[in-house]
């Protein structure tokens, strides 16, 4: 199987051609580092398509620049690549250039697609493809417009068939370097030629000269080579030899463009147009508003387009896995734990979960308008004033924000980021951004204690999150991890008109995914809590199920946050929510709807009438746009009433939901990203400050005084910073940081 | 154009904005913004934001780019 590395800058349409060629469904987005890792997918009968992260050069194999472009820098070093398909956004040729210049100095056999040509065309330039073919002596220059269906057929064509012939390595364009650096040059090549690296000798030795480093080579070949780096680098002490080899390239590009590209006259509506919407969206004073607006704008829609599926969903779900199931297993004679494993187990929480499906998906729908439209690096713009209070680069609010939908992702988002420090006090910030998962929970409480005022009270929620990042990163940056701040270089790429079809596929196929994982978690828990529900324990106080004697043992650990003995459901909510956070919701309806709390449950005489009635009613809520909850829904929001007791008891409940550990996937992800050290500092770190915030509300609400779950607190926060502080000098002193 | 004639031009004038350098090398605002990505990620180009008091030094922007670059020889 031959390999096709597919590698551009970043946000020049790699992904979007690589699903269009592939039938891949990888993220895709109007901003620069969506694609941070790399994947493969079969391509045809005989070809592997390799997607690597964007990049502006090959230069970072080492660990000095961003994690995504030192992923795509070492694959092309250490892999063995047959072919380099290689994308350039027709809007930034000058750029995208730069990065050819090095592509064709690899001696691998390359093919160059022009991407976004139609923007090309609105800045008033032509492109002379065939003249760019002989300059280059690249024989295969394509051009195509990703988001048109008739280009990518053509596209598809046309890669077919040259892929069929067999594609020789591109010639070097031998750019004249100085007679020092070639000089160099010829020597690190020599060394290399001996060994496996020869094909891209010429490409890494120009690396090495530059400052760059080669850690996949062999220690003896390493030192040999820095000795000829050093000689070099010592006879010209006051060159930049970065730049030096940067401006050759420049000079190789400049006179290439001009001559290749034929100006006309621009079309700048669209250009003009974004350019009208920054002066107001990065505003230096109301670019904050605005992204407070668009961020409480994402909420209101999510929540209020939620509210007209929800009761359909839920009804349907409920009159099929609840009420069905268990009329069926009326006639039989299955033992009792069975009963409840299915009905109150895995009935009521696939109910559960099909009453949050419509909040999920919308709230992916959401952020996908927000990735699609172009927004999402403005809002890393603006806010890069304030990241810089955490001495962190504006970047650094990107994972923030692609942690509303799921924390894993984000964690993987920090690979942007330039500097090691960052990518550390990013990851710690960012499972303070209320996930997906976590909305479930507000979306039901809200609704539930605050009927008007739902939507503000889940944005306050989400604020305090955010509040809470900017503390934890306060913190962070100024007494344990302190360091420079990294300029921020960020593409601002034209707005354009959100594509309807790609953002409802994404959240479908993002919405899917949640519902498999979930799925399997409620299978797990009902098995767990049928077998634990079944068995009695009776002691002086009573008889127990199992189930309710050990969750009753748990609600010590919950009481500075309001958990009575009597809500235990809450507490086992809390545990089974360290596992996944979906999970908090699914076991609170579960065990309030179980045996153990609601003995009786209304089985209908006659179930088709019944069956008839509910969809009748389903389907004209659904018509009317009616919002009105179904009676399940009713049933929990009064168990929440009962076992909760007041509104302040369920908002610090919600506080501790929030901002207490990461789940296991988060804590997992981050310490493959960093070190499980500072997982698992994120882990007692958010516990800890969720403890605090819950209790001090609780405190603040009640008047009561303040007592030993306050010192408890305090210690473990302290002794959390002090890990820390600890950790700093190991986890830092390494190459890079 | 080149990077030391982009470097000479931000050393004399102090918060010039990408608009501003590329009205004056005549060139396009694309061309030059790779150059001065080049020195801003070698940290010796600082980025800043617009302030009052440079919106009244940069009349020829008309405000529309709020970023101003100011060179830095220590880095």
């Amino acid at each position: 199987m031959k390999k096709v590395a597919f590698i551009g800058n970043p946000n020049c349409g790699k992904t979007t051609l690589f699903n269009a060629l592939t039938h891949s469904k990888r993220p895709v987005a109007n901003w620069a580092g969506v694609t941070v890792d790399t994947a493969e997918a079969p391509w045809g009968q005989n070809l592997t398509a390799i997607d690597l992260p964007g990049c502006y050069s090959i230069c970072h194999a080492d660990t000095s620049g961003a994690t995504d472009e030192r992923i795509a820098a070492n694959y092309l070093f250490q892999e063995p690549v047959d072919i380099i398909l290689h994308i350039i956004d027709a809007s930034q040729l000058n750029r995208a250039f730069y990065l050819t210049s090095q592509l064709l100095e690899l001696s691998i056999p390359i093919i160059i697609v022009i991407n976004k040509i139609d923007l090309l065309s609105r800045q008033g330039k032509v492109l002379q493809i065939e003249k760019l073919c002989q300059l280059i002596q690249v024989p295969h220059i394509l051009t195509c417009q990703g988001n048109s269906k008739t280009d990518i057929k053509g596209l598809q064509a046309t890669l077919a068939s040259i892929l069929e012939t067999p594609l020789l390595p591109t010639p070097r364009p031998n750019l004249p370097y100085p007679p020092a650096i070639a000089q160099g040059l010829s020597d690190i090549t020599q060394i290399l030629n001996l060994t496996p690296w020869k094909p891209t000798a010429y490409a890494i030795s120009l690396n090495l000269i530059a400052g760059s480093q080669a850690p996949y080579l062999p220690t003896t070949v390493q030192t040999q080579i820095n000795q000829s780096a050093q000689t070099l680098i010592g006879a010209h002490p006051d060159t930049d030899l970065d730049i030096t080899i940067a401006q050759t390239r420049y000079d190789f590009i400049r006179p290439l463009l001009e001559e290749i590209v034929d100006r006309t006259t621009p079309c700048p509506t669209q250009q003009r147009i974004s350019n009208q919407l920054d002066q107001i969206l990065t505003h230096k004073y109301l670019g904050i508003p605005c992204l407070m607006l668009v961020l409480y704008g994402l909420f209101f829609f999510a929540l209020q387009s939620a509210s007209i599926l929800q009761p359909f969903c839920t009804q349907i779900s409920e009159l099929i896995f609840v009420t069905g199931l268990a009329t069926l297993l009326q006639q039989t004679h299955l033992p009792t734990w069975l009963h409840m494993f299915f009905v109150q187990g895995l009935g009521q929480g696939i109910t559960t979960l099909a009453s949050f499906i419509p909040i999920v998906f919308t709230m992916y729908y959401s952020i996908g308008l927000l990735e699609e439209s172009g927004y999402m690096p403005r809002a890393a713009y603006v806010t890069d004033r304030f990241m810089r209070l955490l001495h962190l680069p504006g970047k650094a609010f990107i994972p923030l924000i692609i942690g509303f939908s799921c924390n894993v992702p984000a964690i993987l988002a920090t690979r942007t980021l330039e500097c090691k420090r960052d990518r550390i006090i990013a990851g710690i910030m960012t499972p303070f951004m209320s996930c997906n998962a976590r909305l479930a929970v507000f979306a039901i409480f809200s609704a539930a204690f605050f009927p008007h005022h739902a939507s503000s009270v889940v944005f306050i929620l989400y604020m305090t999150g955010v509040l809470a990042a900017i503390i934890t990163g306060l913190i962070l940056c100024r007494a344990i991890i302190p360091g420079h701040i990294q300029p921020l270089v960020m593409e601002l790429p034209p707005y354009q008109i959100p594509k309807q079809r790609a953002i409802i596929s994404r959240a479908y196929s993002s919405t899917t995914n949640f519902t498999y994982r979930v799925g399997k978690l409620i299978i797990f828990l009902s098995a767990v809590m049928s077998l634990l529900g079944t068995y009695t324990i009776t002691t002086a106080s009573g008889t127990f199920s199992l189930l309710a004697y050990l969750g009753k043992g748990t609600t010590n650990l919950f009481g500075p946050i309001g958990i009575t003995e009597n809500n235990w459901p809450a507490a086992v909510a809390i545990l089974a929510g360290f596992m996944a956070k979906e999970t908090v919701i699914i076991t609170l309806s579960q065990l309030y709807h179980s045996g153990a709390l609601n003995p009786t449950m209304a089985i209908p005489a006659d179930f088709w009438l019944y069956a008839q009635q509910t969809m009748i009613t389903a389907f004209h809520q659904l018509i009317t746009l009616e919002t009105s909850q179904t009676t399940d829904y009713y049933l929990l929001t009064t168990y929440l009433h009962t076992y909760f007791g007041d509104a302040t008891n369920a908002f610090a409940y919600l506080l501790f939901n929030l901002l207490y550990m990461p789940c296991l996937s988060t804590i997992i992800a981050f310490a493959k990203e960093v070190h499980w050290h500072w997982a698992l500092f994120t882990a007692i770190w958010s516990l800890s400050i969720a403890y605090l915030i819950a209790h001090s509300f609780l405190v603040f609400t009640h008047s009561a005084p303040l007592g030993i779950p306050m010192i408890i607190i305090t210690l473990m926060i302290i002794s959390s910073l002090y890990l820390a502080k600890q950790m700093v000098k190991s986890s830092l002193s390494t190459p890079g940081a | 154009m080149d990077l030391l004639a982009v470097k000479t031009y931000f050393q004399s004038v102090p918060q010039a904005s990408a608009l501003e350098a590329a009205d004056f090398f005549a060139t396009d605002i694309t061309e030059i913004a790779c150059y001065i990505e080049h020195w801003v990620l070698k940290g010796r180009l600082i980025k800043q934001q617009t302030t009052g008091k440079c919106q009244q030094a940069c009349p020829s922007c008309h405000h529309s780019t709020p970023t101003h670059f100011i060179w830095n020889d220590s880095a």
